[in-house]
């Protein structure tokens, strides 16, 4: 099986995978398999023989979100193989780049997350209750109008509810993880006879 | 071969009721009647043997029970390496030691794996609910006489030993050996000297 690799593509836009493959008796299966970079499942497609021996699969646009990692495998008609590009436990990677546009898109939004939680940290730190309690209800300036408890239970009860929701988080993704599929199976078959009774001689 | 039936091909399947209303009017009594690419055989071969390969699982194979009542198949076959889709072949078969040339070249001490029937399924093991898979080859996943494959690769088992596909007529399909265009299994089932099946000028 020979293969050249694919290194780059664009998010979002189908990623052609080609290879070559030969085989004396002949190629029964060849199959692409592909997931999103860093773990997962790989989800598989056929190798289908285009011209000569060449083979083709696609990796449908909508699975290009980032980066991907494949490998190929082949078996000839006597169920010989895999023959492999890559593996399993070393697939080979595409770098996958979003679009200009895009990237800029992205960045703008990090930036206005992040000044999101910049506020919501000040907030935190600026409630601190040592304040409330070594003060007399009054602000330096004299005025004594309590906007200062207030300000720093509201602030103490923002804080609260961030650190709530980020427990609530991580306890719903994990009771979302499923548990890992089983590495090797047992297959119970059950099969019909391979031959019949004459319709008439049936029991 | 005017006594052996070849039933029509597909997978019809067809479903009578019948009402039993004298007794009870909500009754019914539904049959599935599947129309099989099996061959009807009043006498069919004894001893058939059943062996599952599993792609990818190269020069290993599991050994099936076949119930000798009426050759149905049952059986496990462990430590199938999961986590990719792969393709299961039934293969049915005797053990002919009857098996002589079309010019007598060779007498009837030595035995030949005479494949009857085979069966393909692909199973979707990239990412199993379980350990145990159920695995129920139904008649619709009967292969084409002309579509078996040679799955212990006999073709390639010179020298000394069982006899191979290609004593017989060399490229012929394992399951008509000789090139008769009437499968093993129809000459087993309808020839009183079934060793006639190898002869290629006696279809």
């Amino acid at each position: 099986m020979s293969h050249q690799p694919i290194t780059r593509a664009v998010i979002g836009e189908p990623i052609e995978i080609r290879t070559t493959i030969t085989d004396q008796s002949g190629v029964f299966e060849a199959r692409l398999h592909y997931r999103l970079a860093g773990g997962g499942e790989f989800l598989s497609a056929s190798l289908v023989k285009t011209t000569g021996d060449e083979y083709v699969a696609s990796i449908p646009a909508g699975a290009v979100t980032g980066d991907i990692e494949y490998f190929l495998e082949a078996f000839d008609i006597h169920g010989n193989g895999p023959a492999l590009v890559g593996s399993q436990p070393k697939p080979l990677r595409i770098a996958v780049a979003a679009a200009a546009a895009s990237s800029s898109d992205a960045g703008v939004t990090g930036s206005d997350a992040g000044t999101i939680n910049s506020d919501s940290t000040d907030a935190g730190s600026s409630g601190g209750l040592p304040d409330i309690g070594s003060g007399s209800g009054q602000t330096e300036d004299g005025e004594g109008d309590g906007t200062g408890l207030v300000i720093a239970v509201v602030a103490s009860g923002v804080a609260a509810v961030v650190v709530a929701g980020a427990v609530i988080g991580v306890v719903i993704y994990a009771l979302s993880q499923e548990p890992e599929a089983p590495g090797t199976v047992t297959l119970r078959v059950t099969a019909p006879p391979p031959v019949q009774a004459p319709l008439g001689n049936a029991p | 071969m005017t006594m052996s039936l070849r039933a029509v091909a597909g997978g019809l399947a067809l479903t009578v009721a019948v009402g039993c209303a004298a007794a009870d009017p909500d009754a019914t009594v539904t049959i599935s009647l599947q129309l099989p690419e099996r061959v009807v055989c009043a006498a069919p071969p004894s001893d058939i043997r059943a062996q599952l390969f599993v792609s990818g699982m190269a020069h290993r194979s599991c050994d099936l029970v076949v119930n000798t009542a009426d050759n149905s198949v049952s059986g496990d076959c462990p430590n199938i390496t999961a986590r990719l889709d792969r393709v299961a072949t039934l293969d049915y078969f005797i053990m002919d030691t009857t098996a002589h040339g079309g010019d007598g070249s060779w007498g009837v001490d030595k035995p030949y794996r005479l494949l009857l029937a085979q069966a393909t399924k692909t199973l979707a093991l990239s990412k199993p609910a379980s350990d145990v898979i159920e695995v129920t080859f139904t008649d619709s996943d009967f292969v084409a006489m002309d579509q078996c494959r040679d799955m212990p690769n006999t073709s390639e088992d010179t020298g000394v030993g069982p006899l191979t596909v290609d004593d017989f007529v060399t490229g012929a399909s394992p399951c008509d050996v000789d090139d008769d265009a009437v499968s093993n299994v129809e000459e087993k089932c309808t020839q009183p000297t079934p060793t006639d099946a190898y002869d290629p000028s006696d279809p």
